[in-house]
């Protein structure tokens, strides 16, 4: 009887997680909110008037509630050039798994569910074979194994979730940060480019939208969103305001905005704050550098000794042990 | 047997790779040589390679990586015993181009950035004797070194046709230099001031050296970081091989009761599964830490697909540049056509 129920409760677990992933697939993207708009399979954007949307719901009234985390993961959207909005000029990118507070929220839930049941169906379903395969052979099971498997799944599902539930956190700061690296890394690269512009006597919004024209990385990218929201609404400092909005933190990205925001309002002569200014860069750009690159190797180090431990391990370590237990057997 | 079975497991390993990575080439409407049919095949690969920007072809790049795989697998397996070694060789064997190929790109990309940093010279020496940026670029086409020379070259014949920013574009779209883009820049701006940028030149030669020597020190960092990933994740298995051939030795004297075990152990299914998981683990930490060496050290290169659509007010100049960033213009000597990955983004 019990073991019956037992595979029930894993059947009703792998129905949650087929259902998680792939109930919604033939939802009409087309009548959905763009904010809610399909991303990914995985996405919850594929929302649709199902158990999932009631998640994509609570998501949205999460969002509401958290102020301080969520000017966090607010900041770090934006950072990592993820962040999307109805007003936003620039379409959303393609690489972004979530792209607002509400969708973010919406994947934390989403990875609890998936996380907690997937963990814990796997778990049932692993115990429902192995009491199965008891019951098969005629071995009677031990009294407290489906009170145990019940704990076990119990406890490895609240990993699970608890892993769903700060995943995107952990996706979100990485994608950050590395943006923001890129950033300031290409930053000191091209504000040369924009001092040579001021030099050969363009002004320094000309300077920025010829530039912003350009081939380049993320740095051209905002200078792009800059440009972009200039030609929209004509306010230059707003502009440059929405540059350090969306890059707060970066220490080179406020220096370079505080001197063009500076330079705009006060219709100053920007020639010698820039050449301070791309001077300065170069310099940092090298100690970036360096630093990054001590950094790189310091932070490999750790994962380098664990494979040489282990490989060394596994093959002189392992048949040694293999030949001991041969010789006393 | 162990052997052939070993062989199989690579193939079989390289037929589902190039399932899963390699799209299919266009149908021959006739028979085609086999190395053709073999290129037309790997398309996919080849443009990795060229957004990569490696110069070589994906044939090459196959033959190559399978030449050293198989050594590799057939090493490993013959040193352990161990046939499930064998696919993992040949894996390592397309790793270890792949790092090969990276290595020797960043020597070039650096090399080239120092010969640009030289053209820069050259561009405000003779701007300061003579200010025509006509007879700077002619003196950069004449005193510069290759492949900077046929750069400037194409360069001055693209001003002489007035199609300068044309002709920069299509350099730099295949160049793919941040360090470039600077000059590229410069170049443009003092074309349309057409006289008194002497400082503007001055400080891009300046700028520019600046520039490469910070490029070279990312370029050493990441190879660093790379040497070290590589002295440890070789370093075990050398260690381990030493002591194989060693206990090989010592079993074939009177003393090869004592590794009696360790010799055949990994002929075993349980020393297979444990040297294939030792294997497996290398490979894993030689990759993650690859891309850990890069981190914060590559600018990616956006092209058209991310870009923001341009201003109204730009319309027109943003159509003239897109088509001028989608061609990249005809190849020089020695340089093979682009292919399509070079025109969506890469490695600065």
């Amino acid at each position: 009887m019990m073991v019956w129920l037992l595979a029930l409760a894993g059947g009703l677990a792998v129905f949650l997680i087929v259902a998680g992933t792939a109930g919604n697939a033939g939802s009409a993207s087309g009548s959905a909110h763009p904010m809610y708009r399909p991303r990914t399979a995985r996405s919850l954007g594929k929302a649709g008037p199902s158990a999932v949307s009631a998640v994509v719901r609570a998501g949205a009234g999460r969002a509401l509630r958290a102020d301080a985390v969520n000017a966090r993961y607010l900041r770090q959207l934006k950072q990592a050039d993820w962040y999307w909005a109805p007003a936003e000029p620039a379409p959303l990118k393609r690489r972004a798994p979530f792209w607002n507070l509400e969708t973010l929220w919406a994947e934390k839930y989403f990875g609890v569910l998936l996380g907690g049941a997937g963990a814990a169906g796997l778990i049932l379903l692993a115990g429902m074979i192995g009491l199965l395969t008891l019951e098969f052979t005629g071995a009677s099971p031990v009294g407290l194994a489906v009170p145990a498997l019940g704990v076990g799944a119990a406890l490895v599902g609240g990993l699970g979730a608890a892993l769903g539930f700060t995943s995107p956190d952990a996706q979100l700061a990485a994608a950050a940060l590395s943006r923001q690296r890129e950033l300031s890394l290409e930053l000191g690269f091209r504000i040369g480019e924009i001092r040579s512009d001021v030099l050969a006597g363009v002004t320094l919004p000309t300077a920025i939208g010829n530039l912003s024209r350009r081939a380049g990385g993320p740095f051209i990218e905002e200078l792009r969103r800059m440009t972009t929201a200039l030609k929209v609404d004509a306010d230059e400092v707003a502009a440059v305001n929405t540059l350090l909005d969306r890059n707060q933190g970066n220490e080179f990205v406020m220096e370079f905005g505080n001197t063009v925001r500076m330079a705009l309002l006060h219709g100053a002569r920007v020639e010698s704050a820039l050449n301070a200014l791309a001077d300065a860069a170069q310099i940092r750009l090298r100690q970036t550098i360096q630093a990054q690159g001590r950094r790189n190797a310091q932070e490999m180090a750790r994962p380098v000794a664990l494979t040489t431990t282990l490989v060394i391990s596994m093959l002189v370590i392992a048949p040694a042990i293999a030949g001991i237990v041969e010789g006393i057997g | 047997m162990a052997f052939l079975l070993a062989l199989l497991a690579g193939a079989a390993l390289f037929a589902i790779w190039c399932g899963v990575v390699l799209p299919r080439g266009p149908v021959a409407p006739r028979p085609i040589p086999a190395r053709q049919r073999a290129e037309r095949r790997l398309i996919g690969l080849q443009a990795r390679l060229d957004a990569a920007q490696m110069e070589i072809r994906a044939f090459d790049f196959v033959r190559q990586s399978l030449l050293l795989g198989v050594g590799l697998g057939v090493g490993l397996g013959l040193l352990l015993g161990a046939i499930v070694l064998a696919p993992v060789g040949i894996l390592a064997g397309f790793l270890f181009t792949w790092s090969t190929l990276e290595r020797e790109r960043d020597q070039r990309q650096v090399r080239y950035n120092k010969h640009l940093a030289g053209a820069c010279d050259v561009i405000r020496n003779s701007y300061s004797v003579k200010p025509s940026l006509q007879k700077a670029l002619e003196a950069a086409a004449i005193y510069t070194q290759s492949p900077v020379k046929e750069d400037f070259g194409q360069l001055l014949i693209g001003y002489m046709q007035g199609e300068f920013e044309s002709t920069l574009d299509a350099v730099a779209e295949r160049r793919r230099s941040i360090v470039f883009d600077g000059v590229a820049n410069a170049l443009l701006r003092a074309e349309r001031a057409g006289a008194g940028v002497t400082d503007m030149l001055n400080r891009l030669a300046l700028t520019t050296r600046e520039n490469v020597a910070a490029f070279e020190d990312a370029v050493i960092a990441q190879t660093t970081a790379r040497s070290n990933v590589q002295w440890g994740t070789y370093g075990p298995w050398g260690v381990f091989a030493v002591f194989r051939t060693l206990s090989l030795a010592f079993s074939l004297t009177g003393a090869g009761g004592v590794f009696g075990g360790l010799t055949t152990f990994f002929s075993t299914p349980a020393g297979n599964l444990i040297a294939l998981l030792a294997a497996l683990i290398t490979v894993g930490a030689y990759v993650y830490c690859y891309q850990l060496a890069q981190r914060g050290l590559v600018v990616r290169r956006v092209g058209g697909a991310d870009a923001l659509p341009e201003p109204s007010g730009a319309a027109q100049a943003g159509t003239e540049r897109g088509s001028a960033v989608t061609s990249p213009g005809a190849p020089m000597r020695g340089q093979r056509p682009l292919g399509p990955a070079f025109e969506t983004g890469g490695e600065a």
